[in-house]
């Protein structure tokens, strides 16, 4: 087992608005070398760094939207999401939750502050990473996961270090809810000052870290809060110590699928046709309806 | 192109908004006339965005006159297959002379008769 070498570190670019509700940092696939071929499976990384929402009688948030071809994975750190589509699923995203959801055939739905979070407001912090399918699974149902946090993976680190809270994949024998396509490890790790926690992923595997709280060391690398580390392709250990407390760092390895891409928007396909497709469907109709 | 302006020299009635990040190369009267008297292959392609536009307008009318709501729908969605997940429904309303409502009431009915029950888990 070698070290894992360090491709680079990059602060979050400029913020755009998402709706009125969401003011994201786009990480994937905007940031040169954080594209959608090479962060494959992870086609996107939206980031609402930690802010202060003002109490509102209207949630912000998107309006009606569709997706195709993929999954959408919203990590609530603070603040609460609700969401709602056109297969009538809807509920509540709440701090420390994550909510997985296999877009796949296509779904129409929206997402806001949750009504009652928004009458008070208060601190936001918010990732949407989005994670393709390989195309035998484009065309599937769609599907929801509910990924409350008492039933994440819980690997409480020795020494008082912290802990590893695992969405998917494994962490040293703790795997976590998640069932996914393909291979993909979701996890936080959440440390005090001083602690440490050691991870492995191939070296093929596509993996970065994003610093939600706090203050890591990564090799030897400083990574302060809001920054991003990815690795390159080669070696496979790494370790993420915290220099600062209640540090939690979003770590995200994949195995890359490797298929070609077509994006556009919300859909994310194999091929142009399917694109056109997409977008035939959306039109006529048949991704069903949602009222705004 | 603002025909309004640039051939007749009058305040066009409308305006440009965007809404979406845009990079616009914007050509008065003045400029456009020049190119087109000193470029051969700028008048050819002014001449045929001329006929274009015609084109466009003319279809536009027809649709106006003799095509159902729904049907103008789905010959703007045949013909610009990317914008309604661009501009709001609102703009397209508009654009398609109907209100936002019966757009929304369209789309609706759309998707009871093309959207097939999928089993969801």
């Amino acid at each position: 087992m070698a070290t894992k070498k360090i491709a680079f570190v990059t602060h979050p670019q400029e913020t755009h608005w998402v709706g009125d509700g969401f003011r994201v940092h786009n990480f994937i696939p905007a940031i040169p070398g954080l594209s959608m071929q090479e962060m494959d499976p992870f086609i996107l990384l939206d980031y609402n760094a930690k802010r202060m929402v003002a109490p509102s009688e209207t949630p912000g948030g998107v309006g009606v939207h569709p997706h195709r071809g993929f999954e959408t994975v919203t990590i609530a750190y603070e603040g609460e999401v609700e969401h709602h589509d056109s297969a009538k699923h809807g509920g509540v995203i709440r701090r420390g939750d994550v909510q997985w959801m296999t877009a796949a055939s296509g779904i129409l739905h929206k997402e806001y502050h949750a009504k009652e979070w928004a009458k008070k407001g208060g601190l936001f912090q918010m990732v949407q990473l989005w994670t393709n399918l390989p195309a035998r699974d484009k065309m599937s149902a769609p599907k929801y996961q509910s990924i409350p946090n008492d039933t994440m993976g819980k690997h409480i680190l020795p020494d008082h270090a912290g802990l590893v809270e695992v969405i998917a994949g494994e962490y040293q024998g703790t795997a976590g809810p998640a069932r996914t396509h393909s291979p993909i490890a979701l996890m936080n790790a959440k440390l005090n000052e001083g602690g440490r926690a050691e991870f492995s992923f191939p070296a093929h595997y596509n993996t970065a870290l994003l610093v939600i709280q706090g203050h890591a060391v990564v090799n030897g690398t400083d990574l302060p809060t809001d920054n991003l580390l990815k690795f390159a392709n080669e070696g496979e250990t790494f370790t993420i110590e915290a220099t600062a407390p209640e540090t939690v760092v979003l770590v995200m390895s994949g195995e890359p699928l490797r298929e070609p891409i077509v994006a556009y928007g919300p859909f994310v396909m194999n091929t142009k046709q399917e694109i056109m497709q997409a977008m035939d469907d959306y039109n006529r109709g048949a991704f069903g309806h949602l009222e705004d | 192109m603002n025909v309004e302006s640039i051939f007749f020299d009058q305040p066009s009635s409308y305006f440009i908004e965007a809404i979406e990040p845009s990079r616009v190369l914007v050509l008065d009267d003045k400029q456009f006339r020049k190119l087109a008297a000193e470029n051969e292959a700028f008048e050819r392609f002014d001449k045929s965005l001329l006929h274009e536009h015609i084109h466009t307008l003319q279809h536009r009318i027809t649709a106006l006159q003799s095509s159902s709501a729904e049907e103008r729908y789905r010959l703007f969605t045949k013909q610009y297959p990317e914008v309604m997940l661009r501009v709001p429904q609102m703009m397209i309303a508009s654009y398609l002379g109907i209100t936002p409502e019966s757009l929304s009431r369209i789309r609706k009915e759309l998707a009871q008769r093309n959207c097939r029950p999928r089993n969801t888990s």
